[in-house]
């Protein structure tokens, strides 16, 4: 008796369920929408932003999923892409620490899409929200190397950008060996300086053509490095040993006078090479950063300071300890504070 | 010594409300479902979980404090058991006070229990979890105490309904205050924007406590902002009852 209750009971739920199921896909058939139809009502990032009651980041987790379907929907179908940049726009406002939005989104907008000019927009904007990200000036080296290869200063730009992943501290191996072989193909102080005289010349900011000259002046320094380096080399082969320092130069005849940094630094002569204040200063402050940043992440991450910087290569947060820019010089690193110090130019 | 028996006792009634049960039973559900969403992401999946998770603890501990909060002083004079209370020689603030202290306690340690089960849960996924996850959570409890705080002083004013529509509107406008200052240049110097200027400063802002997308996407929070929020946290849950205690005073019940 109880067994035949049992069974009607269940038979009327599945029944019931059924027909539940049956009617739903009528209902689903009938009114069926296209994403376009959808997203046509999607509203504007910032409204949904005030109005999510602090689940911006949910609401972009789902509008991403969605977006990840509408995508793989018009790779089948028409490869229209038409609310893409919209929607790719509306979940990085949502959530702007997503670098997976701007990365994927990235490749969406400029290998589906061929919209390369969004696809570098939104990364450049990742970048400014998420500095610390490799991936995201790796990318953008990408688009500039398979999606912009026509364009003859695509593969500088490349360059600049896997210099800037490497700068990240946090770039793997493979990243950092393609940067090296890719500035080495490319001149890329060519590059530079004409982007610094551009800026120099047509930049409205007073601020930004100042910044312009004093990387123009950097890169003359730089050259005259070069210079003084092949200098040296002469000075060995005439006198079968290194000069003791630079002046050595001008006495032996070899340079006329030792010539004047316009940035207040000085040459001088380490081993073969010869360097300059100014230049050494500009990597020092780099490299610093660069150890800075890998310290605070191991820091964010575990909640104490590495007890050495090989700890924080260790834990994955810095991927090497730069060399100190003047030679016979060693970073100074405090464990119990986090501080890293280079100490200042040298008396020369 | 008179406001922790009040606080002991509201924690134990607490406890034994079948809506906080319910309300966890919903919350467990979202952090254990919130992997099936990741399945549909192209390698997001330990980021949803966090961002889903950390959002199931906020909007059940939001619940939780509205649903219990609301009813605390109500049901005691609905039925009639706070003369027995008011009876002995207890001031009110102290009667206030004991009753939020209780279900604040209850709070503090639900987020605590849920916060863990999520940070567990992120672990068997194959996540990794930083400091910033586990603040996130800290804010979370600091934003709850100060809803707590409001939902008593509704409690102790009007019906548990209209106070649960109160707490919750200003729950979700305290998430959009931004509105009040991002206003067209045009309002320039008006007396509108001056006005909307002082809404922004009363209403409680509860966006100060919402580092969930950081705490989701690994982005460290400065210590600094953190004590911040909890100051004002601090301030906001004191000042709301002091309001609640001093309308409490002469409440006729």
């Amino acid at each position: 008796m109880i067994a035949r209750r049992l069974l009607t009971g269940v038979l009327a739920v599945a029944i019931g369920f059924a027909c539940c199921v049956a009617a739903q896909r009528q209902m689903d058939a009938s009114r069926k929408t296209g994403f376009d139809e959808e997203l046509l009502y999607l509203p504007n990032e910032k409204l949904l932003n005030h109005f999510t009651g602090g689940l911006s980041s949910v609401v972009a987790d789902l509008l991403w999923l969605q977006c990840i379907q509408y995508t793989a929907e018009e790779f089948k179908g028409e490869h229209k892409y038409v609310w893409l940049n919209h929607m790719i726009d509306t979940i990085t406002r949502l959530d702007p620490y997503f670098v997976d939005v701007y990365r994927y989104g990235g490749v969406f907008l400029a290998a589906l899409k061929a919209d390369s000019d969004a696809s570098i927009d939104l990364m450049k904007r990742g970048m400014i929200h998420n500095p610390g990200a490799w991936v995201l000036p790796y990318e953008m080296a990408m688009v500039y190397l398979l999606n912009r290869r026509e364009n003859p200063g695509s593969p500088a730009q490349a360059a600049q950008f896997l210099q800037l992943a490497v700068a990240t501290g946090t770039a793997p191996q493979y990243v950092i060996d393609l940067a090296a072989n890719i500035a080495r193909q490319h001149d890329l102080d060519e590059f530079e300086r004409a982007m610094w005289e551009d800026m120099a010349r047509n930049s409205s900011e007073k601020m930004l053509r100042e910044l312009a000259q004093r990387k123009l002046h950097e890169l003359a320094i730089a050259d005259v490095c070069r210079q003084l380096g092949k200098a040296v080399q002469l000075y060995e082969e005439r006198h079968h040993r290194l000069p003791d320092s630079l002046n050595d130069l001008v006495a032996g005849g070899i340079i006329e006078r030792l010539p004047d940094d316009p940035l207040g630094g000085r040459f001088f002569l380490a081993g073969r090479e010869v360097l300059n204040t100014t230049l050494q200063e500009e990597k020092l402050e780099r490299r610093i950063n660069r150890i800075r940043n890998g310290v605070n992440r191991y820091q964010a991450r575990t909640g104490a300071w590495p007890p050495s910087l090989e700890a924080a290569v260790e834990g994955g947060d810095l991927v090497f300890v730069p060399p100190h820019p003047y030679p016979g010089r060693a970073w100074r690193y405090d464990p119990a504070t986090g501080e890293v110090e280079g100490g200042s130019a040298p008396e020369l | 010594m008179r406001v922790l028996a009040v606080a002991r006792n509201t924690f134990r009634e607490a406890v034994r409300d079948k809506v906080l049960y319910v309300l966890l039973l919903f919350a467990a559900a979202a952090i254990f479902g919130s992997k099936a969403l990741g399945w549909i992401s192209i390698g997001q999946d330990i980021k949803i979980v966090k961002d889903l998770s950390l959002a199931a603890v906020s909007v059940f501990g939001v619940l939780i404090a509205i649903f219990v909060g609301t009813n605390l002083v109500y049901k005691e004079i609905d039925k009639r058991t706070i003369y027995t209370i008011l009876c002995r020689p207890m001031h009110r603030w102290e009667f206030i006070l004991g009753k939020y202290l209780g279900l604040a306690a209850l709070l503090a340690l639900v987020t605590a229990v849920m916060v863990l089960v999520a940070a567990v849960y992120v672990v068997v996924l194959g996540g990794s979890l930083d400091a910033t996850f586990f603040l996130a959570g800290l804010l979370i409890g600091w934003q709850l105490l100060l809803i707590t705080a409001l939902a008593v002083l509704l409690s102790a004013l009007t019906s548990p309904i209209l106070g649960a529509i109160i707490v919750f509107s200003t729950y979700v406008v305290g998430h959009a205050t931004t509105i009040f200052t991002e206003l067209p240049p045009h309002f320039d110097g008006t007396a509108t924007k001056r006005v909307l200027q002082a809404v922004y400063y009363i209403i409680p802002n509860f966006s100060n406590f919402d580092i969930r997308a950081e705490a989701a996407n690994g982005v460290p929070v400065a210590p600094g902002y953190i004590l911040w929020a909890m100051a004002y946290g601090a301030v906001y849950t004191a000042v709301l009852l002091i309001i609640a205690s001093l309308a409490f005073q002469d409440k006729d019940v």
